[in-house]
């Protein structure tokens, strides 16, 4: 399935759940977070939410800031 | 020792990670600076473009300093409180740097939508410390609503001006029942000395240190301009005076008798 991820494209097998499209995009989740359809997935959650074909994920990263 | 929220600080000074040139440098100053709360900022990622941002994270996690993650990028209450949940995930801690400021000239925090947000971020339970202007009035308002600490700015942003609101930091200061962080334009160490004689709890500094041609030496300066300027309030400084008030007594010692040759 297609899952839009920030400004790109991924193809993950069906039924996969958030930690997948890490695996996918090679990133340790660490410092990351991310909302799906616009809403915040707490990282509790991310194991037990499975993905469906063209979800839309907004992912952001922890960067340096005064 | 200065208590926000549910956490204690030996050190009155905090301190900023943007405008390093990397992030071992960034590194060497927190620590030189004896900071114990520093900020960070949150970007959507970027998976199409070569610019890759340091790995920052490591380095704070392994210093076992406090995150105070920011909601710069925020121009209303809805994106900041957007950004206060993402930020709350990622760095696991429900503190939080509220700032929205909409205008990218001047950087000014917006009042209306900055207190807007600090009322329901409260309620969903963060620990709030609003970057505002130095308004008085805003800062009892911000206080009312639940923030943990207030934190008016000195100048614009990255001005390097100091303490352009001097008159109504005092007056913030004088009336707050919440620590008082003056945050922003704080361009030298003087002015930060100056930010802890008026009574001011702590200072944020970012760009002072960072864009020193010696990072790591410039934190350390921070470090004692702070700890002097703490100091000074404790004790009690001297009150002003318009004309001058003799130091040694004036015994008139040269006009009286003649000179022995």
């Amino acid at each position: 399935m297609l899952i839009q991820v920030n400004d790109r494209q991924i193809e993950l097998p069906l039924g996969s759940d958030v930690t997948a499209v890490f695996d996918a995009l090679e990133l340790t989740p660490l410092g990351y977070a991310l909302a799906i359809n616009g809403m915040v997935l707490p990282k509790s959650e991310w194991p037990h939410t499975r993905l469906s074909p063209g979800d839309d994920l907004a992912v952001f990263q922890v960067i340096a800031g005064g | 020792m200065l208590t926000i929220g549910d956490k204690t600080f030996h050190s009155r000074l905090f301190t900023g990670t943007g405008k390093f040139a990397g992030s071992r440098q960034m590194a060497a100053a927190l620590k030189a600076s004896g900071s114990e709360l520093v900020t960070m900022a949150l970007k959507r990622l970027e998976l199409e473009s070569q610019n890759k941002h340091d790995d920052i994270l490591s380095p704070l996690l392994t210093a076992r300093v406090n995150l105070l993650p920011n909601t710069s990028g925020a121009r209303s209450a809805e994106e900041a409180v957007f950004a206060a949940r993402l930020a709350r995930e990622a760095l696991g801690t429900h503190w939080l740097k509220l700032e929205i400021h909409p205008d990218p000239k001047y950087l000014m925090p917006d009042p209306i939508e900055t207190l807007k947000a600090a009322k329901q971020l409260v309620q969903e339970g963060f620990v709030v410390l609003p970057y505002c202007h130095a308004d008085p009035v805003l800062c009892k308002r911000l206080e009312e609503v639940g923030c943990a600490a207030v934190m008016p700015l000195g100048s614009p942003i990255g001005s390097n001006k100091g303490l352009a609101s001097r008159e109504f930091l005092q007056i913030i200061i004088d009336q707050a029942r919440v620590p008082v962080v003056v945050d922003a334009g704080i361009g030298a160490p003087s002015h930060a000395a100056e930010a802890m004689e008026l009574g001011a709890d702590a200072v944020l500094v970012n760009t002072a240190i960072a864009t020193a041609a010696n990072p790591t030496a410039m934190a350390s300066a921070f470090k004692l301009a702070v700890e002097a300027g703490r100091i000074a309030f404790e004790s009690g400084l001297a009150t002003e005076h318009t004309q001058a008030v003799a130091s040694s007594p004036l015994t008139g010692f040269l006009s009286v008798g003649e000179p022995v040759l």
